[in-house]
């Protein structure tokens, strides 16, 4: 069996917050999308933290963007997710999703029905 | 010879800040025998820096401006925090808690421009305008004042000079929403502190480990 890239659950949000931002994916951009969609605060600190941990995997590539007014004239660092770290934001929801398979009858009074 | 001093400047600086890291937290003895040591090196640039701006690049200006401005505004400043970029993004957060201050307990930061430069108006009332280093702006002395503290100089260490800007840029758009939020104004100092960044790295990129802020008090005080 091919070995996947394993990713943790923050890292497999930021990979799909990256995803969706597209082309404008930098650090404040994904932070706020992970809050609108997850509720998770995550701070820029830990944020930079991962998106470093998962660049120095491969998984990601950045590049500098363009510079912004807001920013005062500084450019950002654009995140891209790559081929294989979409290889295995696929692998993980394929594997959430084989796991919830089991599950499909949902819940019930904290009961898992099956 | 001023590229050869700057050179040799920061790689004192990266030897000491990796010493008294290394020996977090530093006794007494090892921060003055820092002192002592930085002293030294200030004191033959110092006599060295007689440069003639027009022979070098914008870079190199940048770097050697950020070098004479810590050279001789650094001093007034009586706490250092050393932040790699991690720690420097959330600068904010470690005002609140080393510090123990909230935002709106900052005050507003000063510039105090020489008299042969003018801040522009509209670079002393917004952080939003591109900041470009002119001749004219080398001399502007900028401190980051708080209430009832001493002033505060945040040093950012960055692995690449794109990530210094990059890492600016956050910070500037994370303190841009506390700004509007709080209706505190953001100072230039920023430029100051990505210039020393862009100072430090310039030498090496290996410089500290991965998490670290601490507090090395009176590091440069004369």
């Amino acid at each position: 069996m091919m070995q996947h890239d394993k990713l943790t659950d923050r890292e497999l949000k930021i990979l799909l917050a990256t995803l969706r931002c597209g082309e404008d994916a930098y650090a404040p951009r994904i932070g706020e999308k992970l809050l609108e969609w997850t509720g998770e605060d995550l701070s820029l600190g830990a944020l930079h933290s991962a998106l470093d941990r998962l660049e120095e995997r491969g998984l990601v590539e950045s590049a500098m963007g363009a510079p912004t007014p807001e920013r005062g004239g500084r450019r950002k660092k654009i995140i891209r997710v790559n081929a294989k770290g979409q290889i295995a934001v696929q692998h993980a929801l394929a594997v959430l999703g084989r796991m919830a398979e089991g599950v499909t009858g949902g819940f019930e009074g904290g009961e898992v029905v099956v | 010879v001023t590229k050869r001093l700057t050179l040799q400047l920061s790689e004192r600086l990266e030897k000491e800040l990796e010493h008294l890291c290394a020996s977090f937290p530093p006794t007494k003895s090892d921060i003055l025998r820092a002192q002592l040591r930085m002293q030294s090196d200030k004191r033959r640039v110092d006599q060295s820096i007689s440069y003639r701006l027009s022979d070098y690049s914008l870079y190199d200006l940048n770097t050697l401006e950020a070098l004479k401005y810590t050279e001789t505004q650094i001093a007034k400043f009586e706490e250092i925090t050393i932040l790699n970029r991690v720690r420097a993004i959330e600068a904010l957060d470690l005002a609140e808690k080393l510090y123990g201050l909230s935002i709106e307990k900052i005050d507003e930061p000063t510039c105090q421009a020489s008299p042969s430069s003018e801040i522009p108006a509209s670079a002393h009332e917004s952080a939003f305008s591109p900041i470009e280093l002119s001749q004219e702006d080398k001399s502007i002395n900028v401190s980051f004042k708080m209430s009832n503290r001493a002033d505060t100089l945040l040093l950012f260490v960055c692995p690449t000079p794109d990530d210094a800007e990059a890492s600016v840029g956050d910070l500037m758009e994370r303190f841009e929403q506390v700004r509007a939020r709080k209706s505190w104004r953001i100072s230039v100092a920023y430029f100051y502190w990505e210039l020393l960044l862009l100072t430090v790295t310039k030498a090496k990129t290996r410089m500290i480990g991965a998490t670290i802020g601490p507090l090395l008090k009176r590091f440069f005080a004369g």
